[in-house]
């Protein structure tokens, strides 16, 4: 029942030679730096630190994360140095989430304005919803109504969570978001998992069902909702579109056997960011198999030694 | 600021009911407890304790004050002073006022504990009447992901078990045949009714000191998370903000006797709680926090006997 | 320095020494003696006076008197709640304040540290009997004043006792009337002492302090300090909970006579 031990003792033993990533994703990303030696150093991945000059001015353009001085570039972040051709950025290793038109983020309503809701996609600014971007019940095309913006807790209150799109961004930098689709509004029947958002790469589709009983939704903004599976035929209900049961903040019913695999794929997300190793469905699966394999229980895949042990044995997977 | 939705806490909460946790823990484990012991070189008594992500560290400092009548005036017997800072860190959205206000409750409740265990104690006092130790025990909260109570009762804890009270021998002074002879009185502060000690002196100033008495049976906290008709243990941040009410117990146990003492109950929440619930509540209780406590006792033993300072304590 | 002699002064000669006092044993003996119930048993409490509605321009007030600890209690609410965070059940505020007069010393007339665990041990005896779900957004705000302090723990029995009669006195509504009473334990017997005065409850092994909703067989509230046995506790809260179901009749009787008094005012 209680495990006591001493803190590990801070030292060498942390390694910062390259973040691990899937076989298949590594290729991608090695392939437009490894064009050009020389200047950039020897290995795929140079780091720079705030201050550091990283070439010539006159050659080369400045992207993010850069700037000029005395016709030297110089880096102003911690990380990676990235190059396109003639543009030389540097990504940073950890940052906030920086939003782009199109990006699927979960957030949390933190506040219940005029017409408007504000939530918290773990950027530099709370996002915006419009009253104007959600689906209305009783129809898709349904008119906003007066009684609506003064009902506005009916459809989501403070502390809910949705899953919604970046629409557009206002003056000052604030997303602005919509749920315009049926696939997107409130979340439930799951819990929510937060990892580092550089994590989350960029893909083609973001709602995955993993083959135990388990749907995730992988928010770029690094907030992932693991949750029971909804059959596809459920989920897309065109007519009479129910707010009953989408703005509803009832769970279903939901299994011991469900529930226990929601909590191992969340342990194994949260061993996975420890380890920052980025995240895909392909590379979840592989993990949740191997903890099935070594029969390993939900609560030791947070233990240290498991962790490790499991991320060494998917990424190196060929 | 809401951290859990309506429909979060309901998956909770169900999944709690069934027996279910998050991360796959059982209703009455804990996550991993880390603890380190003189982690302030410069205090008399220091501990750092870290139950899951929440982290806590305590410092104890000693000081000599003269026994009076006032409040903050020493008295045989000894007097503790205690203080918890939650810092800005650890509740980022937490206002001024309200994290004052959070440390004042927390001061409170290790205040009236802790009075009750120490003092008074002999060993405390240093000159009957006179002098007397002033503990003064001050705990910071760096992080909070959870069951703050507990994580801060450990570190005051060990952070007790670390203590080393120097060693002092009480001084006479006597006039015979008209000189000044200054004596020695023996023992430490154990001089309740030796006539003549007037002051105290440090035989040897590079002395670590003793360790308290009665060190094994400093109380612990268990909280138990009530949610009817089970309990459960050690609550993440989101388990405390679906599960509101709580009972918090406070155990010791004196060495070698199987009895346990109950130095405090303290009782949150906006739920009530049938009154039947309530002894098997404590008697569970009970087992927890004694298993607690051993497993405490160990690991401090254990820390104490390797002589291996730590490199840098915050690095 | 020494050579010159002050011829000022008369000085006492030089090797003298302060003089040594002996210690009074008397003074510092181990326990002062254990105080004696005369006038009552210990399984007897203090007799109660409660009176609702003297407080006029408060929506409800209480005033109770238990021999030498007089607490009056005014209940302002439910009214706006100040800042502008949406709650969706009310709040509860509980103010406590001593007056300068109340204790033995005289005691300053700003807040200090001793008001604020007093105030949260009466919200919490409070808390689960209110039905705040009725009141989003709105706050209900109690002030407490201590007249006579005769013991924290009866302070603390006593106020919340009278707050929750000033709130069914404002007309909120309450899932049940909350009372409370404290015990002590005395000597190594143990001795049960219920509801103790500052002396006893100073002469005290330990005290606990239970609030409980005798209509519901609930607890609201169980407060322990000091040093018993989990046992010794147990037993506590039994007396007290019995004494609570008294309490219960005095208080309700109070309510009662009180809107009869009104009733036959208004025909």
């Amino acid at each position: 029942m209680f495990t006591i031990v001493s803190p590990a003792p801070r030292g060498d033993d942390l390694e910062y030679t390259t973040t691990r990533h899937h076989p298949s994703v590594k290729d991608e990303i090695d392939m437009d730096i490894e064009e050009q030696g020389g200047e950039f150093g020897e290995g795929p991945s140079r780091l720079a630190s705030p201050g550091e000059t990283i070439t010539s001015a006159q050659a080369f353009m400045r992207g993010h994360g850069t700037y000029v001085e005395n016709e030297d570039l110089v880096s102003a972040l911690t990380g990676t140095i990235e190059r396109v051709n003639k543009l030389v950025s540097v990504r940073a290793l950890k940052s906030r989430y920086n939003p782009e038109v199109g990006d699927l983020v979960v957030g949390r309503i933190t506040e219940v304005g005029p017409r408007r809701w504000k939530v918290d996609a773990n950027a530099r600014q709370d996002a915006v919803l419009m009253l104007s971007s959600i689906n209305l019940p009783g129809g898709v095309q349904r008119r906003k109504l007066e009684s609506d913006e003064l009902q506005m807790r009916n459809f989501f209150e403070e502390g809910d969570l949705l899953v919604a799109e970046v629409q557009a961004f206002f003056a000052d930098g604030a997303m602005s978001l919509h749920t315009r689709s049926l696939k997107y509004g409130k979340l439930r029947n799951g819990h929510l998992v937060m990892v580092p958002p550089a994590l989350v790469r960029r893909l083609k589709s973001h709602f995955y069902a993993l083959p135990c009983g388990v749907d995730l939704i992988l928010g770029l903004n690094g907030y992932i909702w693991v949750s029971k599976h909804v059959k596809q035929s459920e989920q897309e209900g065109e007519e009479g579109f129910d707010a009953e049961a989408v703005y509803s903040n009832k769970n279903d019913d939901i299994d011991v056997a469900t529930r226990t695999a929601i909590a191992r794929v969340s342990n194994i997300i949260r061993a996975l960011a420890r380890h920052s190793t980025p995240l895909t469905d392909v590379l979840l699966v592989e993990a949740y198999d191997w903890a099935i394999d070594q029969d390993i229980s939900v609560k030791d895949l947070s233990a240290e030694e498991t962790s490790e042990a499991m991320v060494a044995a998917i990424t190196f997977r060929a | 600021m809401a951290y859990v939705s309506k429909s979060e806490n309901s998956y909770i909460t169900t999944s709690l009911l069934a027996g279910i946790r998050a991360d796959g823990r059982s209703p009455t484990d804990y996550r991993n407890i880390s603890l380190e012991i003189g982690v302030v070189p410069v205090a008399n008594g220091s501990a750092r304790a870290r139950v899951g992500e929440t982290e806590v560290v305590a410092a104890i400092k000693l000081e000599v004050e003269d026994v009076g009548e006032g409040e903050n005036e020493g008295r045989d017997g000894g007097r503790v002073l205690c203080h918890v800072s939650c810092t800005p860190s650890a509740y980022p959205h937490h206002s001024l006022s309200a994290l004052d206000e959070l440390s004042d409750e927390l001061s409170s409740l290790l205040q009236s504990i802790l009075s009750h265990t120490l003092t008074p104690s002999e060993q405390l006092t240093l000159v009957p009447g006179k002098k007397a130790w002033f503990i003064s025990l001050d705990a910071l909260i760096l992080s909070d992901a959870g069951n703050a109570h507990d994580a801060l009762f450990i570190a005051a804890r060990a952070a007790l078990w670390d203590l080393r009270i120097p060693y002092t021998r009480g001084i006479e002074f006597d006039i015979k045949d008209g000189e000044v002879v200054v004596g020695d009185s023996e023992g430490i502060g154990r001089m309740i009714g030796r006539k003549r000690t007037v002051d105290f002196e440090l035989p040897d100033l590079l002395d670590d000191g003793v360790p308290l008495e009665g060190r094994d049976s400093l109380p612990v906290c268990i909280s138990l998370n009530l949610l009817p008709p089970t309990h459960f243990l050690d609550a993440s941040l989101q388990e405390e903000q679906s599960v509101l009410s709580r009972l918090l117990l406070f155990f010791s146990f004196p060495q070698p006797s199987p009895t346990s003492t109950l130095y405090g109950t303290r009782f949150i929440g906006p739920n009530e709680l049938p009154f039947n619930m309530l002894k098997p509540l404590v008697k569970d209780g009970e087992k927890y926090a004694r298993e607690l406590a051993e497993a405490l006792n160990k690991k401090l033993k254990q820390e104490e006997s390797q002589v291996s300072a730590p490199m840098s304590a915050f690095g | 320095m020494a050579q010159t002699t002050d011829r000022r002064r008369i000085v006492g000669p030089e090797s003298s020494a302060p003089p040594v006092f002996e210690i009074d044993e008397q003074k510092r003996s181990q326990d002062p003696p254990l105080p004696s119930r005369s006038k009552r048993s210990p399984r007897d409490i203090r007799p109660i006076f409660l009176q609702t509605g003297l407080i006029s321009q408060a929506n409800g007030s209480a005033y109770i008197e238990t021999e030498r600890t007089k607490i009056a209690c005014a209940v302002y609410g439910p009214r706006q709640l100040k800042n502008t965070a949406y709650s969706e059940k009310g709040k509860l505020n509980v103010e406590v304040k001593f007056a300068p007069f109340s204790c033995t010393r005289r005691r300053a007339p700003m807040k200090d540290a001793e008001d604020r665990p007093i105030s949260l041990l009466i919200a919490q005896s409070l808390l689960p009997s209110i039905r705040l779900e009725l009141f989003p957004k709105s706050s209900i705000d109690i002030f407490i004043t201590v007249l006579e302090n005769d013991g924290t723990e009866g302070c603390v029995a006593a106020g919340a006792t009278a707050a929750s009669a000033a709130l069914a006195d404002a007309g909120i509504e309450l899932i049940a009337l909350s009372t409370s009473c404290s015990a002590s334990v005395i000597g190594d017997g143990p001795e049960i002492w219920l509801d103790p005065t500052e002396e006893e409850s100073k002469a005290a092994r330990g005290t606990m302090t239970v609030s409980y909703l005798p209509a519901l067989g609930t607890l609201t509230n169980v407060w322990q300090t000091g040093k018993m046995s989990p046992d010794e506790a147990m037993q506590c809260v039994e007396k007290c909970v019995e004494r609570c179901t008294d309490i219960h009749h005095v208080v309700s009787k109070t309510l009662l006579d009180s809107a009869q008094a009104r009733l036959g005012s208004n025909p």
